[in-house]
């Protein structure tokens, strides 16, 4: 007989009993028999009779092949720039990404990117057994020239962009800004005024301070509402 | 070699000298996440013992040769503070003792823990005792667990232990300062609660093979109310969530 052992909204700890029977959980969880147990602190969401979803309230950025990252250069190396993404795994940027081969020099690594630097990069491979790889060769990948740098947890990023990216098209067009959205939780705000930057890293600031909010897009209207004018 | 100075730790009503039964644990408290610069912590006060927890991690493993391929590497200092004990000021350099219980504490946490997820990462878990009066290191394994669910770590159940002694021929459970220095035994035993395994099990003294049996009752009844506790502590720091969703 199935049944639901938590209710919609719920803090579920480590090893916590979710649910037993034909549930469908997703986010993290861990299976025994039939049972469905919490595998980290999360809310539960109790979306459909029998679907619940997990939302993890504290998680490391993990990279996945493919993600677009805002990274922060700690280091130049011989052929290499180490790249901090907000992640319990230093990335490496390959000069071969940047320079036409034959290898450059050190000295030309430091020309292109300095410790410090912020880039804007994908991840081109993550495997665990071996640091991720980056990747700068696609269009508007690079050094961050301008803009405003945001960090929020990185299990709030999903929020920043909404349901088909709603909650991102939003913010864009009421601030009149581009945003970066790095899944590794660092976002960056580039408009043509400082203001219209600083009104749109306070309402993404905001968006991500609670650890959960049933509908992003309302909330940001709601948060957008607040200002003098609506924004922009 | 001194004789040991032997303390009537029963008073003739069968209570213990500070007025609990043999079977009565001290009151207990635990906090989530008070320290805003860890990734998880915690605060226990249990009796007079007063303990905080800090864990840092998933993170880059440093001295880099020391990371596992294959798994997380766990780390824990537990240190008693200089001020935390009644005798003369303790030194804050780790004593032998220190260095043992730090060991032990990883192993007692280590299996409640995927540390197979996050591979050439490492978790630092800090104890620091700040009062200490028996059982620290029962009661340092449960704020560890609460901290280390508050840091997001992905854990198989938390970890909750107690402590049992032998006091004038008779079980007694959570040991305080003054039993523990002169009691006939001392047994910590810590425990994954839902899954009902032993994490952690040392023995100080003599135990019959039934005492050990009756010790293993009475530590799964305690681990259970820790437990409570410890669910109570971590669903209370986020209950603001709650609230916003209804």
């Amino acid at each position: 007989m199935p049944s639901l052992h938590v209710s919609s909204g719920q803090i579920v700890v480590p090893g916590e009993l979710v649910a037993e029977g034909s549930y469908e959980v997703s986010g993290p969880h861990m299976v025994s028999g039939k049972k469905y147990y919490a595998k980290v602190l999360s809310v539960a969401i109790v979306e459909k009779p029998r679907k619940i979803r997990l939302i993890p309230l504290k998680r490391s950025y993990i990279p996945s092949e493919g993600d677009l990252v805002v990274g922060k250069v700690i280091d130049v190396g011989p052929t290499f720039w180490l790249v901090d993404i907000n992640s319990p795994y230093t990335a490496i940027l390959q000069a071969s990404e940047v320079f036409p081969r034959p290898s450059p020099t050190a000295r030309d690594l430091t020309e292109i990117f300095h410790v410090g630097d912020i880039i804007i990069a994908k991840v081109l491979l993550f495997d665990f057994l071996h640091d991720p790889l980056l990747t700068v060769k696609e269009s508007k990948l690079g050094k961050m020239e301008k803009g405003l740098l945001v960090e929020v947890p990185p299990t709030r990023v999903s929020r920043v962009i909404g349901k088909k990216g709603q909650v991102a098209d939003y913010l864009k067009e009421t601030f009149g800004v581009e945003l970066i959205i790095g899944r590794n939780g660092r976002i960056v705000v580039i408009g043509r005024e400082t203001d219209h930057e600083a009104v749109a890293a306070y309402v993404i600031k905001r968006l991500c301070a609670e650890p959960y909010i049933e509908d992003p897009l309302e909330a940001a209207k709601k948060l957008v509402s607040a200002f003098p004018g609506g924004g922009g | 070699m001194t004789e040991k100075v032997k303390v009537k730790l029963l008073t003739d009503d069968g209570k213990r000298l500070d007025g609990r039964a043999l079977n009565e644990l001290r009151p207990f408290r635990i906090e989530a996440g008070v320290l805003k610069n860890a990734d998880g912590s915690a605060y226990i006060e249990w009796g007079r013992n007063k303990i905080i927890v800090a864990v840092y991690g998933p993170r880059e493993v440093h001295p880099r040769h020391e990371a596992l391929p294959d798994r997380m590497l766990l780390r824990c200092r537990y240190s008693m503070l200089p001020f935390s004990v009644v005798e003369e000021r303790k030194s804050p350099s780790p004593t032998r003792r220190e260095i043992e219980i730090s060991k032990v504490i990883r192993e007692a946490l280590e299996p409640a823990i995927f540390l197979e997820e996050y591979p050439r990462t490492s978790v630092d878990v800090f104890i620091e005792v700040i009062e200490a009066d028996g059982s620290t290191r029962v009661a340092s394994i449960t704020a560890a667990a609460v901290a280390l669910a508050d840091a997001g770590i992905p854990m198989r159940d938390l970890v909750a232990g107690v402590s049992i002694g032998k006091i004038e021929g008779k079980l007694a459970i959570d040991l305080n300062g003054l039993e523990d220095q002169h009691g006939e035994g001392d047994m910590p035993i810590a425990m994954m609660p839902r899954l009902r395994e032993v994490t952690l099990l040392q023995a100080d003294g003599r135990f019959a093979p039934e005492e050990i049996i009756q010790a293993l009752d009475m530590a799964r009844e305690a681990v259970l109310k820790l437990y409570e506790e410890q669910r109570r502590a971590l669903k209370e720091k986020y209950s603001k969530v709650s609230l916003e969703y209804e």
